[in-house]
């Protein structure tokens, strides 16, 4: 049977087709910039507001820089740093991105993220910033990050239910215990004073520090004594047994905003970074109010920190590296970009944009403010950094608190515990 | 002896018929290597060259961040002194030896069950291989969280008898367990399998058994299990393999931490927590081999007991 006579591709036009058909496909898929345009990648953590509030300060960032286009990639925070190293191992990590002080000296000791000092004061202008916000992103003389805010540890109540069982004036450590088993009895079965407090590492970085020590001493060892973390231990576990705060099984289904005690009801006070009562606001109906963490009895000092504990930082393989800084400026100093990010990255990291929230915050957002900036006047502006290692024993301490609370180990046996897998990791 | 035509003849017919053979063997070989070609490349870059990665990087310090540096085999040795890897191990062999053999016993009874062909048999068919079609993902994990939650369905149900509940998947007595259920819950694989099988028994040889007066449990001891027990044996293997590789419920249910106190720290999800979280992704690598061995050796021991009770027609 003879071929039908139909004009028909030869070879040479196929050939041509498909190479044409190739680079169109590259074309559209790759990053591939026009001349005088340049792409980058910007990666952050967070929430649904957080995600939305940055999308729309990027969009603002593009509109005044029509030559930078800007792809973006978030996630809630577990998921962002599964997703992180991968991406630095396969150099594909985002040209500047927020890092949290949890992981960030793993990826300074390991040299994967740019200097940024040839930046600072041409492309990055950090003259308004707070003192401490740069210097903690230090490693000797380069700046590795820059923190994009400044935050505290802060203790969150329900007003009318803290009213109505005592006052958090003057609040000490036996008195924190006393009113939240207070409240926990009368609320009965299944109700509680506070969240259990004892996995959280930057409170147990409070609680030493009141005790004049520190959470490390140097890159490679803690800074507080096992005596120190047997009383933490205790002191939680005093607080389970009389429902001054909620039993393991209780606080295992508690992650996320929406299911912390405060805001299911169950209890009146929560402890964590002070931005977040913003968020816990908006999840329920009683106002609430926040207030300093308790102190020992007779102490002049609350020892309370104030730090940059989130960074806009640029990986050391970007390509990229003037245009995302250009992006890092504009997060940080430009006033459009400050009003619209509002807390969602935490309490502000200068007076400009402590004056720019201020004009826009609502009622959470201005006792976030207050609270800061009442503590901004004690705090020292120098505050210890968290070393490479802190993200696992972070996890650490969170499971060996819970397994006092099953009373699966003694505070002194977890706490020895504590000190081991401390030393291999910190190595 | 000179050769004659007719004895030269049948001797020269093979060989001339083999000769053009190779050029055909030629042509056709360049051809199916070409059609294999993606596959080849495919098992080589996608399979084979990261598993000899995985192997050399288990005997290396590497934290995916820098270079590997080469420690011998201090990752073995470690897991040794690991308490956490022991844990691991322990909770994923609770796990393999309960959930495995509960799951293949639900799929037989109910594959027997429906083994008929009537309409009411095909529907419930389906409606039993819903839970696999769901299979391991997310949803599912976020919706065991729901029903065994301090507030979740399954509470809300006891306490409509006066019973107070609790934490199912917060408390470490009671939350393997729960993953546990999921698993068996998801038993359509497997009953499918033996769905096929029940089907393929002859009738004659039921009606034979019937005749000679045995009842539905002699049927079941001595002619089902026998004529199927190829697929038992098919079903756990398949199911342990399974089994041990277990990772998304655990990790949905727990938030990925392998709690409560790391009582739902599967294998994987330790594996995974190390390399991923913590930065030893050399010592996840070892991890990976070693539960490879295990798999190997389960697997082994089941076909090794196989000869005492698998029972093959021929």
């Amino acid at each position: 049977m003879s071929r039908p006579n139909m004009p028909g591709l030869n070879r040479r036009d196929l050939l041509k087709v498909s190479v044409g058909g190739a680079a169109a496909l590259w074309l559209s898929t790759s990053n591939f910039a026009l001349a005088d345009s340049t792409s980058i990648k910007a990666g952050w953590y967070g929430g649904q507001d957080t995600h939305d509030r940055m999308q729309k300060a990027i969009a603002q960032f593009t509109a005044k820089n029509p030559d930078i286009a800007v792809s973006v990639e978030f996630a809630p925070f577990a998921e962002f740093y599964d997703r992180l190293p991968v991406e630095y191992s396969g150099g594909t990590a985002p040209d500047m991105h927020r890092h949290s002080m949890t992981y960030l000296f793993d990826y300074v000791k390991r040299g994967l993220l740019a200097d940024l000092s040839p930046f600072i004061g041409k492309s990055i202008d950090i003259s308004a910033l707070y003192p401490g916000v740069v210097e903690i992103g230090k490693d000797g003389d380069q700046v590795h990050a820059i923190g994009n805010n400044q935050i505290a540890v802060a203790l969150f109540y329900n007003k009318a239910k803290v009213a109505a069982a005592g006052s958090l004036d003057n609040l000490t450590w036996d008195g924190f215990r006393d009113l939240a088993i207070k409240i926990g009895k009368a609320g009965g079965a299944n109700s509680y004073g506070t969240n259990d407090g004892g996995g959280f590492f930057a409170f147990l970085e409070l609680f030493v520090t009141q005790r004049g020590k520190s959470l490390y001493s140097g890159d490679n060892a803690l800074g507080f004594e096992p005596k120190d973390l047997v009383d933490w231990l205790d002191y939680w576990e005093s607080m389970r047994k009389d429902q001054g705060a909620p039993p393991p099984s209780v606080t295992a289904e508690s992650a996320g905003f929406q299911n912390a005690p405060l805001v299911k009801g169950t209890a009146a006070m929560q402890v964590g970074w002070s931005q977040q009562i913003v968020f816990y606001q908006a999840l329920m109906q009683d106002e609430l109010d926040i207030h300093a963490c308790p102190v020992p009895a007779g102490a002049a000092d609350n020892g309370h920190l104030i730090r940059a504990l989130d960074f806009w930082v640029v990986p050391e393989g970007s390509r990229n590296k003037e245009a995302a800084a250009k992006l890092v400026n504009f997060l940080l100093n430009d006033e459009g970009a400050l009003a619209t990010l509002g807390l969602s990255l935490g309490g502000p990291a200068s007076d400009k944009a402590a004056s720019v929230l201020a004009k826009t915050a609502d009622v959470p957002s201005g006792k976030v403010l207050t609270y800061l900036a009442d503590l901004r006047g004690h705090a020292p502006s120098a505050t210890p950094r968290w070393i490479s290692g802190h993200g696992e024993l972070e996890s650490t301490l969170n499971r060996l608190n819970a397994s006092v609370g099953f009373g699966q180990a003694t505070p002194q046996a977890a706490a020895d515990s504590f000190f081991t897998e401390a030393k291999r990791i910190l190595g | 002896m000179p050769q004659t035509a007719e004895t030269a003849v049948p001797h020269a017919r093979p060989a001339a018929a083999l000769r053009p053979a190779p050029r055909g063997r030629k042509r056709d070989t360049v051809p199916a290597l070409v059609m294999l070609t993606p596959w080849l490349l495919g098992v080589t870059l996608l399979t084979a060259l990261p598993m000899v990665a995985s192997l050399v990087l288990s005997f290396t310090n590497y934290d995916l961040l820098s270079l590997p540096r080469f420690i011998g085999t201090a990752n073995y040795q470690r897991l040794l002194s690991d308490p956490r890897y022991i844990q691991s191990l322990e909770v994923t062999t609770t796990y393999v030896l309960v959930s495995v053999p509960l799951s293949v016993t639900v799929a037989l009874l109910i594959a027997v069950s429906l083994s008929s062909t009537s309409r009411s048999a095909n529907l419930y068919r389906g409606i039993y291989y819903l839970p696999s079609l769901l299979g391991g993902s997310v949803a599912i994990g976020v919706l065991w969280r729901q029903l065994f939650g301090g507030q979740g369905l399954l509470n809300s149900v006891l306490g409509l008898f006066g019973v107070a509940g609790t934490s199912w998947i917060g408390d470490p007595r009671y939350s393997l367990g729960t993953l546990i259920i999921l698993h068996i819950w998801q038993f359509g694989a497997p009953m499918v399998i033996f769905l096929a099988g029940a089907r393929q028994i002859p009738k004659e040889t039921i009606e034979a058994s019937i005749i000679d007066g045995a009842n539905p449990v002699q049927r079941f001891f001595r002619l089902t299990l026998p004529l199927l027990s190829p697929l038992i044996l098919f079903n756990l293997v398949m199911q342990t393999i399974t089994a041990f590789q277990a990772f998304v419920p655990a990790y949905v249910v727990s938030d990925g931490s392998g709690g409560p106190i790391d009582s739902t720290l599967f294998y994987t999800l330790y594996l995974y927590i190390e390399g991923f979280r913590n930065f030893h992704m050399g010592y996840a690598m070892a991890m990976a081999w070693v539960l490879l061995v295990i798999i190997a050796v389960f697997t082994a021991l089941a076909f090794w007991s196989s000869r005492f009770w698998v029972h093959y027609e021929n």
